[in-house]
């Protein structure tokens, strides 16, 4: 049985390390190794990429907080050009979008949890919206380029756990009232193709397999011990891993067509250092 | 779940929309109480997202969060654990735009840089220096680092109490009555301040002052905000308020009446903080705004022999006539008494084992405590406890990277790959062999010295490292030649380098680790700690370099050059803060008091060590602030008296000690030697409270 944190849960980024290579999800999320690597630096393209995709996130729930465009702007226009570009295209198809899929009550990086197979499950939202007739609609910003297929994503465990999750912890949102998986849509929006935004209508029968294979998943990596994490099989996998020089793996150059997860690790946030002040000395 | 006692139980199930005040002593189940509620309001149907739980420090959190990933809980929101500072910093996040240019900002379009402890210092010496060679602060000799750290405290101080920063001397001046030259050095501190001040709004930098302000000055009152707040959380449950500031109880207070529910949880012997600016007072003067007060009597810690034993403690500290014991308490309270300091620490060792493999008590259950851990007496007691097989962690709350040696190694190597940087502390042959002893794997000091004397020259400031090829033979095989092999694999490494253009000193200290330290042959190679201190150093590299104004115009290379040299020099310490849930915990812990009252557990035995020191209740020599003048207890105009230092000193004490005896469950023990860890003859108040409490123990006793 593994001996996992005390306040560990479950989520789809580190499911997703799991699945991608169970050493790196032992090493991150049970041992919270931290290994110098070079997207620690803040000063490589995948870094900047990141920090814009998160800046991207904070200003799109500054816009659903009631923060106005003009307010908005004005920040944006410091930003580099390719974000100024981004935030365009969002606003444009926030605009179209606002008297259908953004109607209704909105709720930006909402966190929601369950518990599952013995743990809990959390799922942080960067959108939820819920329409008048209770229908819900789940938003996921994603600012990878190039945009990923549809394809991809449906097997994405992410595209498994956001509207499982809502479903059994959603209710919260609906005064109470219950949830049926039909009344779930998912939608990725990619900042490098807005005008396609990627949907996903959810179902019972979707709920029930994802409910199994969550379930199972769970299971499994909480049954393993320390020493049954092995390393990826697929190298490829291991060009931008933070371990890469502790697994003694190769850099191998790819694409960043997986996201680092903005949402559960938001990225490269200066310390909360003030809080322990006590700690330091004068 | 859980049986609770009547007083938790009712508390518990109170109406939904109740304002509770709940006071008691440590031990007294009050954060159960408060635990068993909140799980209360989930279960009953109050989303967890409205939920807020305001704690002091983040070590308080640890008894919710555990509580909250319980699996069987109900699904829904999550429960947001903040302290004031994450609170305010969150909300500047969000709301920057709508505050930046009314509260002064320059530039107000322009994202927020926040400080880190060790940036702020940074800019304050940035600041602070020119004046210092002006003048200012000459009748101080005080390390400059303190200086700024000091002056940066008063800002923090002033604003936790929601004073202007504009004030700082003023206050501290009016309490003055010693040399008078002080009352410009007050001057001096002021101007400083107010400097800072202008520095972050030309900037847009917040330090920890400036976001507090910025937070009760302008966000509390911004409508936008504040609807936020109203539509976010609907319950408030604010645990140990009595260590937490003056600004923390005004919001509480200002918030209370737009709440449906609150939950003050009060230590009525708390107050540990003080000297950071917690408050007692002003917590407990939030009791009069809530309708319902719960006390909370008795303890779940002490049994009633140990409560006998904390009454004649008590009695002992205040000098009053002792209570008699009740029963033989020798088993409880005990001293480790032995001439020479080395020797306590051997007679503790040779207890601890008693303990953990004679009795089986959990390691855990073992906390060695000292009003200060130095790294002397860490590693001794720390090597002992390793040596009798006894699993033992030191909490080092936070320290300062260029201490370790692994650190010191790489800043080393930063001089020497940067050899245009000016105005850097020598690199000499000491530093270099010290270097190799450290990076390359097998290799002795005496060889890494040999090696150095043997690559190594000088000519006019410029190093040369010279082949290992062209080291005398008999030196090679002295050296070795598997570590010939390496070094050249280090020279060339740097040689290749040196010859490019300088990146930023973040990718150098990255390619450094990958290419070359971590390679076969190297000490770093899958050592974990390594990789953590360096991550550390990385992290605190970057977020140095992010602070720095645009239109300071640095290059990626002189930033480098600027932080190394800070560090060097001390006014960054890169101070790495670990998270206590990292550590192992089966294992006994040393750590200073302090730390491990601000953890809020019990033990079933502590072990006080140095109690001859003064540091357990004297306050820090701090000439340019002032924690107990600088609160809003402190009556302006008021002269702060020898009698008033002693009364504070008398209630840390106080405090401490009770504290610390309120969270032990079976025994204390008491290590002392008759010559202190310096050689001194030791004294001190704790001490003779000690004595005193053996005495009446011991006069006491019960025939036979
Ligand atoms: S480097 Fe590769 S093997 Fe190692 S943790 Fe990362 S992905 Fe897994």
């Amino acid at each position: 049985m593994l001996n996992l944190p005390p306040d560990f849960t479950f989520s789809q980024s580190n499911l997703q390390d799991f699945l991608e290579c169970p050493r790196r999800f032992y090493l991150r999320h049970v041992r919270r190794l931290l290994w110098p690597n070079r997207e620690m630096s803040g000063v490589t393209e995948t870094t900047r990429r990141i920090e814009m995709g998160y800046t991207f996130h904070r200003l799109a729930q500054q816009k659903v907080l009631g923060i106005s465009d003009d307010l908005l702007f004005k920040f944006i226009a410091t930003q580099p050009l390719e974000f100024q570009e981004w935030w365009g295209n969002f606003l444009y198809w926030w605009d179209q979008a606002l008297p259908n899929v953004l109607y209704g009550e909105r709720y930006a990086e909402t966190t929601l949890s369950c518990g599952l197979a013995g743990f809990r499950l959390i799922a942080k939202y960067d959108l939820l919206v819920i329409h008048p007739d209770n229908t819900v609609t789940i938003f996921d910003w994603k600012t990878i380029h190039p945009p990923v297929r549809v394809e991809n994503f449906i097997h994405h465990v992410q595209t498994r756990v956001y509207p499982f999750v809502f479903s059994l912890a959603g209710t919260t949102l609906l005064n109470s009232q219950e949830i049926t998986p039909q009344q779930i849509t998912m939608i990725y929006w990619f900042t490098a193709d807005p005008f396609k935004p990627q949907q996903l209508l959810y179902s019972s029968n979707q709920y029930q397999a994802d409910e199994n294979y969550l379930t199972h998943l769970i299971t499994e990596i909480s049954g393993r011990n320390g020493n049954d994490f092995p390393l990826t099989q697929n190298e490829k996998l291991c060009g931008h891993c933070v371990y890469r020089t502790y697994c003694d793996r190769q850099f191998v150059e790819t694409s960043t067509e997986n996201e680092l997860d903005l949402t559960d690790n938001p990225p490269l946030q200066p310390p909360d250092d003030w809080e322990q002040i006590s700690e330091i000395v004068y | 779940m859980f049986s609770l006692t009547p007083e938790q139980n009712e508390l518990v199930h109170l109406p939904l929309n109740t304002t509770v005040f709940l006071e008691g002593l440590a031990g007294s189940g009050k954060t159960t109480a408060a635990v068993q509620r909140i799980l209360h309001l989930i279960s009953n149907g109050i989303p967890a997202q409205h939920i807020l739980i305001l704690v002091p420090q983040r070590t308080l959190a640890q008894p919710y969060q555990q509580a909250l990933s319980d699996p069987q809980l109900k699904p829904g929101g999550t429960v947001n654990i903040l302290t004031i500072g994450g609170l305010a910093r969150r909300l500047v996040e969000f709301f920057w735009q709508l505050v930046a240019g009314e509260a002064g900002f320059l530039q107000p379009e322009v994202p927020p840089t926040f400080l880190t402890l060790e940036t702020a210092q940074y800019f304050m010496s940035k600041l602070v220096r020119p004046r210092l060679e002006k003048g200012y602060f000459a009748s101080l000799s005080i390390n400059p680092n303190r200086l700024y750290s000091q002056i940066l405290d008063n800002l923090n101080k002033a604003a936790i109490i929601g004073r202007p920063h504009t004030e700082i001397s003023q206050s501290l001046k009016s309490a003055w009555s010693g040399n008078p030259g002080q009352m410009r050095v007050y001057d001096d501190v002021q101007e400083c301040a107010i400097a800072f001040r202008q520095f972050c709004f030309e900037h847009n930098l917040l330090d920890f002052s400036l976001q507090i302000e910025i937070f009760r000055s302008y966000l509390l009152s911004n409508p936008t905000c504040w609807s936020y707040l109203h539509n976010q959380y609907h319950y408030l449950i604010a645990e140990n308020i009595e260590e937490d500031v003056p600004i923390s109880h005004d919001f509480i207070r200002q918030w209370l009446p737009d709440l449906d529910s609150t939950l003050l949880v009060f230590d009525r012997g708390g107050g540990y903080r003080t000297f950071l600016g917690s408050d007692p007072v002003s917590a407990c003067s939030l009791k009069t705004i809530c309708q319902r007060t719960f006390q909370f009597e008795g303890t779940f810690i002490n049994d009633l022999d140990f409560q006998n034993l904390i009454e004649i403690f008590q009695d002992s500290l205040n000098e009053t006539p002792p209570s008699l014991p009740k029963t033989n308490l020798h088993t409880r309270f005990q001293t480790i008494n032995q001439r020479f300091y080395p020797q306590v620490l051997d007679a503790i060792t040779e207890r601890i084992h008693d303990l953990v493999h004679q009795q089986g008590i959990p390691p855990q259950e073992i906390v060695v405590l000292a009003p200060y851990f130095n790294d002397s007496l860490r590693f001794a007691l720390t090597k002992r406890l390793e040596d009798a097989h006894i699993p033992v962690r030191s909490h080092r709350p936070s320290r300062a990277l260029r201490e370790e040696p692994l650190i010191r190694a790489m800043l080393t190597l930063a001089t020497l790959a940067h050899p245009l940087w000016d105005e850097m502390p020598p690199i000499n042959k000491f530093d270099l062999a010290y270097t190799f002893f450290q990076i390359f794997a097998e290799l002795d000091l005496v060889r890494a010295q040999l090696l150095v004397n043997s690559i190594f020259t000088e000519q006019n400031q410029e190093i040369q490292l010279a082949s290992f090829e062209k080291i005398p033979p008999k030196n090679q095989e002295r050296i070795t030649f598997q570590i010939g092999e390496r070094y050249e694999q280090f020279r060339l490494w740097l040689r290749d380098y040196v010859n490019q253009p300088s990146p930023e000193l973040e990718i150098f200290l990255i390619r450094l680790f990958d290419e070359l330290l971590t390679q076969p042959g190297f000490r770093f190679s899958q050592n974990e700690r390594a990789g953590e201190l360096v991550a550390n150093l990385i992290e605190s590299v970057q977020k140095f370099r992010r602070s720095m104004p645009l239109n300071f115009d640095l290059s990626p290379d002189e930033c480098g050059q600027e932080y190394i040299r800070m560090v060097q020099e001390g006014v960054i310490a890169a101070q790495y803060l670990r998270s206590w849930q990292m550590e192992q915990t089966n294992t006994v812990l040393l750590a200073p008091a302090y730390t491990f009252l601000m953890t809020n557990h019990a033990v079933d035995v502590q072990i006080w060590l140095d109690i001859g020191s003064s540091g357990w209740y004297e306050r820090l020599f701090q000439p340019l602030t002032h924690p107990y003048v600088l609160s809003r207890n402190w009556q302006s105009g008021k002269i702060w008296t020898a009698d008033d230092e002693e009364k504070v000193s008398q209630q840390n004490l106080d405090r401490i000690v009770l504290g610390l005896l309120r969270r032990c469950r079976r025994m204390v023990w008491i290590g002392y030697s008759e010559l202190g860890e310096s050689g001194f003859e030791q004294r001190g108040q704790l001490l003779r409270a000690a004595q005193r409490t053996l005495e009446t123990i011991n006069q006491g006793v019960p025939n036979g």
